[in-house]
């Protein structure tokens, strides 16, 4: 299955039984060793009228929706969301991070131009370390900080296929760091993006977009696509309501070739490569810049047994620069293999085992962060084994599995869940899950030295220090959910959690030598102090009103508390308060005559209680025009309720920036 | 495996039906989407014709293939047990290797096939078999009839190459409901 490592692994539930006329027939007749005739005996039971129409007729009937089955995504024991390239288009998007603000259960914060804090079911920051992104099968959080550096994630829009979303832990089947939740952003297989595609666009903080696809055939059974794109955003809002000098431009270009060599065999390969520029002003005032750059190569090969069963081998190689004014220079080259077999061993057993290995090596030079030592090389193996069992044929399966994982700070650990699935009726599922997640340390929660403002003491300052020692995060995580189609046109999806973290990182006041030994000065390492509790909900409701109107709605409740234990630190509250506790969105998607879309999209995140973030709305329009088959015109305003909020006011070293309302119009032609 | 007994089934069916209220369980107002595809694989076999070579005679079965769910499967034999395609019977198949796919007249490729299309699509190349999708880009990649929604409808494309390709012709009464693509256009962005 190219192109598709992610939850996919949680597993092929057969869930059958589209009507109990259906499930009876299903049981009455044989297990299906194929091919085989289905005997005709339980013809009668399916008797139907639907063979008296004629082709017109069939063409005007309504149908149940069940866009659902073929995603076996939406059977999977886990609070999933699917943000489609057709939502990303609709919504009028730009970016990644802006695409995921969609998703019930995330909570997406912008900081500044470049900047943005997402986390899923809370601990947000600009340096989150509790969510596992991966493009295509590729991970891009980096062990700088086991967070993302959002600013650098980013593929051509259109190509994307879907962007996965698994609330809570994955640490089962991702490993460490897939602690509150995994993104899989995946893209389309080349033979889906031929022909040729550009776009071009501006607008009042888009000022300037444009980029370029072209697809085609190498031979018989391959095909490529290779694409180029550019933007350049100007500045936001400063906190004084001047220009933020925030701007920024990335380049970007890739390729991806898909081959298909017959016999169960498929390939493929891709590549990006992209560099940009980053303006800021930092908390001192002063401009700051970044330079960003790094490029990557991913090899997948799949391998189909004649017995159904299938294997992959992935390689990839993964190149980062960073350099943040004279604070930090950054560069990491990581290499990882994955290998996976999904067999049957038994009948109602399905088995997916895993292994992986990755080398991260990084060189870290600077002036104002500093790393001991500064170039630092670490290994990672790791295996995983997962049995989906049905136990009831359609109606109750369990999952088990575990994960362990050989790191070199802090040393082994594994991470087992049990997921069980009740399938009582085809429009109904229910799951239930216990799962246990590690957020291992970064080589920042090793080796960084740095000092910043203080947070808590205004006019002091922090020193930070690394610690060797420091154990991993854990997680024991309690889910429930439902997922049920309501009505032929309404669905619901629904989950709750309750998370229980112990020895959470914690920064502990200790002595240290002068002149940092008093004040202003705080000396700080980081330990395992911190336990907490965060239990939520997470719903998302689509209603499909008319075909040619739909309206999905989301609403996502977060509580996060934290117990300081004996700790020195005091900004366990403020950890508490960087999460909203109410978010609510409403998404309409309409299209009109003369091919007129018009697609609206409301908001709301309440306020952060430890930071000055008020709660705000966010209202989006799109108004789209496909004249021809080949045309495609759009014009898009952002913000519109507000001339101005702040979505979260602590980024590193930078300063608070607000996000303006803003427009831009945008033309694609498609060949 | 413990199998359910149908009454134990039916209980609990009837058990979440009255816990999750009337207009939940039984919505019978619309069609199952797999029962309506069904009877569209019928009415595309009638207008289909295959070269008399493709039968050994006159009254031989028309055979199905279905890659796919088994009630997918199970609703097509239940649907056409008893019926003729001219004067073919027809069997139907549930099948899960790709490389069997040319024995068959119809083969059907269900959406949970979406990642092996392009290999099940080659073993169907140059064979006498009219193969039906249900995935964006089906026939745009070699497939002859390709489903897919409008709204709460049900609509098809068609391949004419693919057809042509594959030895088949089909009705013009098919052609002018269809929408119409050809190989290797861009699809879904």
């Amino acid at each position: 299955m190219p192109g598709r490592i992610p939850i996919g692994r949680y597993g092929r539930m057969t869930r059958n039984c589209n009507r109990l006329r259906a499930g009876i027939l299903a049981i009455l007749l044989i297990q299906p060793i194929a091919p085989m005739v289905l005997v005709g005996s339980a013809g009668a039971l399916a008797e139907s009228d639907l063979g008296l129409l004629s082709i017109e007729d069939l063409l005007d009937l309504e149908v149940t929706s069940v866009s659902k089955r073929p995603q076996k995504l939406s059977e999977a024991p886990a609070a999933v969301t699917v943000v489609t390239g057709e939502d990303i288009r609709r919504s009028g998007v730009t970016s990644i991070p802006e695409a995921l603000r969609m998703v019930p259960g995330l909570h997406v914060a912008q900081i500044d131009g470049s900047k943005w804090a997402i986390t899923a079911r809370g601990f947000n920051s600009q340096f989150a370390n509790k969510l596992l992104v991966l493009i295509d099968g590729r991970s891009v959080y980096t062990p700088l900080f086991s967070g993302v550096f959002w600013d650098v994630q980013d593929v051509m829009l259109e190509d994307i296929d879907r962007i996965e979303v698994v609330r809570g832990p994955g640490g089962t089947l991702w490993g460490a760091n897939a602690v509150n939740g995994v993104i899989n952003i995946i893209t389309k297989p080349a033979a889906e993006t031929q022909g040729a595609l550009v776009s071009v666009g501006s607008g009042s903080i888009e000022r300037y977009f444009s980029q370029a696809r072209y697809g085609g055939r190498l031979g018989e059974n391959a095909h490529f696509r290779v694409y180029a794109k550019y933007f350049d955003r100007g500045d936001l809002a400063s906190d004084a309501g001047v220009a933020a000098n925030d701007n920024w431009s990335v380049r970007r270009g890739g390729f991806r070739m898909d081959w298909d060599a017959g016999t169960g065999d498929s390939v493929t390969f891709q590549g990006d490569y992209y560099g940009g520029d980053t303006n800021e002003i930092l908390v001192s005032g002063d401009p700051g810049e970044q330079k960003i750059s790094g490029g990557n190569l991913r090899t997948r090969w799949d391998h189909e047994f004649s017995d159904g069963s299938t294997a992959h081998l992935q390689l990839y190689y993964d190149r980062t620069q960073r350099k943040v004014s004279s604070i930090l220079l950054a560069n990491r080259d990581t290499v990882d293999l994955e290998l996976q077999h999904r067999f049957s061993p038994l009948a109602d057993h399905n088995v997916v085992l895993g292994a992986g290995y990755r080398m991260t090596a990084d060189d870290l030079s600077s002036a104002g962060v500093k790393f001991s030592p500064e170039s630092r090389t670490d290994h990672l193996v790791s295996g995983f084994l997962q049995d989906e069992i049905g136990l009831i044929e359609d109606w109750l399966s369990v999952t088990v599995g575990s994960k362990f994982e050989y790191n070199e700070y802090s040393g082994f650990e594994f991470q087992p869940s049990g997921r069980v699935l009740l399938t009582p009726h085809d429009h109904h599922s229910f799951w239930a899950a216990i799962s246990r997640a590690v957020r291992t340390p970064s080589r920042a929660d090793n080796d960084v030295t740095f000092i910043a403002p203080s947070t808590t003491s205004p006019g002091d300052f922090d020193i930070f220090n690394g610690n060797r020692s420091l154990e991993a995060d854990n997680l024991l995580a309690y889910e429930l959910g439902y997922r049920g189609q309501l009505l032929d046109s309404l669905s619901l999806d629904l989950a709750a959690y309750y998370h229980d973290y112990s020895d959470l990182r914690s920064a502990e006041v200790t002595v240290c030598s002068p002149p940092f030994s008093t004040p202003p000065f705080t000396c700080l390492v980081f330990g395992n102090e911190f336990d907490a509790a965060a239990w939520g909900v997470e719903a998302e409701s689509t209603w499909v009103a008319t075909p040619s109107w739909q309206i999905t709605g989301g609403y996502t409740y977060m509580r996060v508390d934290i117990d300081s234990r004996s700790s020195t630190d005091p900004t366990g509250f403020e950890l508490e308060g960087d999460t909203p506790r109410h978010q609510f969105h409403l998404r309409s998607r309409m299209n009109l005559p003369y091919r007129l879309e018009l697609d609206t999209t409301l908001y709301f995140v309440s306020a952060l209680k430890s930071q000055p973030v008020r709660s705000y709305t966010r209202f989006d329009l799109r108004l789209g025009w496909r004249p021809t088959d080949h045309l495609e015109l759009s014009l898009v305003g952002q913000n519109l309720f507000e001339k101005s909020h702040e979505e979260f006011a602590t980024g590193f070293f930078s300063q608070r920036t607000r996000i303006p309302r803003s427009v831009y119009g945008m033309i694609t032609f498609r060949r | 495996m413990m199998t359910v007994t149908r009454w134990t089934r039916l209980g609990i069916l009837i058990l979440a039906g009255t816990l999750l209220g009337p207009g939940v369980a039984g919505s019978e107002s619309t069609h199952d989407e797999y029962d309506v595809k069904v009877a569209f694989i019928y009415n595309f076999a009638m207008l289909t014709r295959w070269p008399d070579s493709s039968f050994s005679d006159p009254t031989a079965p028309l055979t199905l293939a279905i890659l796919g769910p088994r009630d997918f499967a199970a609703n097509a034999e239940g649907f056409f047990a008893g019926r003729r395609v001219g004067r073919h019977p027809v069997e139907v198949f549930r099948i899960s290797d790709p490389s069997e796919v040319s024995r068959y007249h119809v083969l059907f490729v269900s959406a949970a096939e979406r990642n092996r299309n392009q290999k099940i699509l080659e073993h169907a190349r140059g064979a006498r078999v009219l193969t039906i999708g249900e995935t964006e880009g089906f026939a745009s990649r070699g497939g002859s009839i390709n489903f897919y929604r409008d709204g709460k409808k049900i609509r098809f494309e068609v391949n004419r190459e693919a057809v042509r390709a594959a030895g088949l012709q089909l009705s013009s009464r098919l052609l002018r409901l269809a929408r119409l693509v050809s190989s290797h256009e861009d699809y879904g962005d």
